[in-house]
């Protein structure tokens, strides 16, 4: 289905594209919001991020999957970004909010645990937070993360492993200092 | 199989990354192990907790105007390429006429070769302030 409808944007369709913009418009958004930690800006990064992809699509390969393009663009958009703003941006705890949907005797653990692993996802290094935010919020499989960063997927499971193992230790630590 | 292993194969259990023939060699080390089974648990929680974090997201409406917005945006720079492009011609081939032209007196023709030469420096110095800038370029580590 992906397939035809990179085929048809290649021919021109714009209503082809337009449905492939609508069914990874929120992993973009959510990419460009992982980097840039604001929702103006990352709204701006999507926008930035289709108008490139409508524009070389000709020249992608539609034997490949249409994300890991997507994303490597977007990446890249971010960076630009935040090259013009001589700035990285901090980790924004207060704004990430738990999911309304579980139970209050749910949410009263989670609260709790959301807070500590937020500050411990801050503290990790760049590739741990991306590799995790790629998984978690983007909900991709190995296959397509590794696609993503261009990694084997040998790769993507390890670096995942430790992204954890260096998540619990941290939330550990902070646990034990309060 | 061992413990190390048997942590490596829990993450991809809960991910549901492991294959048929690499679950039951687990099942039946969480059975009998008891630190793993403690590892196992823990790794359960810290997936829902993941699974739980949520970013703020835009309205409904920016999702659905989107592809429409952009198409706009992309006419916009469509039709601001073909008039900035005629533009730089028109501009190019009156110059052009202006310094072939006989009927032209020189003194005209030495404010607007200044000009035009000005015009180029600037964007000489602009271009080799980019580059420099570049090499200079704080994310230049970061992998892309």
């Amino acid at each position: 289905m992906e397939r035809k409808l990179i085929i048809a944007a290649k021919k021109g369709d714009r209503e082809a594209f337009s449905r492939l913009v609508r069914t990874y418009l929120n992993k973009i958004y959510k990419t460009a919001y992982f980097f840039l930690k604001n929702v103006d800006d990352a709204q701006d990064v999507c926008q930035i991020t289709f108008i490139n992809a409508y524009r070389h699509i000709k020249t992608f390969n539609e034997t490949q999957s249409f994300f890991p393009y997507l994303y490597r663009i977007a990446k890249n958009t971010c960076i630009n970004h935040l090259r013009k703003k001589h700035s990285i941006p901090l980790p924004d705890p207060e704004q990430i909010e738990s999911d309304p949907e579980y139970s209050p005797e749910q949410t009263a653990i989670k609260n709790y645990t959301i807070e500590t692993v937020n500050r411990a996802l801050a503290r990790l290094p760049e590739n741990s937070k991306e590799i995790l935010m790629l998984k978690y919020w983007n909900d991709l499989s190995y296959r397509e993360i590794a696609e993503a960063l261009s990694i084997p997927e040998g790769t993507v499971m390890s670096r995942l492993f430790y992204a954890r193992e260096k998540l619990k230790n941290t939330i550990i630590q902070l646990e034990d200092s309060k | 199989m061992n413990c190390e292993e048997a942590r490596f194969k829990i993450n991809a259990l809960i991910d549901n990354e492991l294959s048929r023939e690499d679950a039951l060699p687990l099942f039946q080390h969480l059975s009998t192990c008891e630190s793993c089974r403690n590892e196992y648990l823990e790794q359960i929680e810290l997936h829902r907790s993941l699974k739980a974090i949520k970013i703020p997201e835009p309205t409904d409406e920016w999702y659905e105007n989107f592809p429409k917005r952009l198409f706009r945006k992309i006419s916009g720079i469509g039709g601001r390429i073909f008039f900035i492009g005629s533009y730089i011609l028109l501009l190019a081939y009156a110059l052009y006429q202006l310094f072939v032209s006989p009927e032209t007196e020189i003194i005209l023709k030495i404010i607007i070769g200044g000009l035009a030469l000005g015009f180029i420096i600037l964007l000489s110095v602009s271009i080799t302030d980019r580059i420099k800038e570049s090499k200079n370029d704080n994310y230049k580590g970061v992998i892309r």
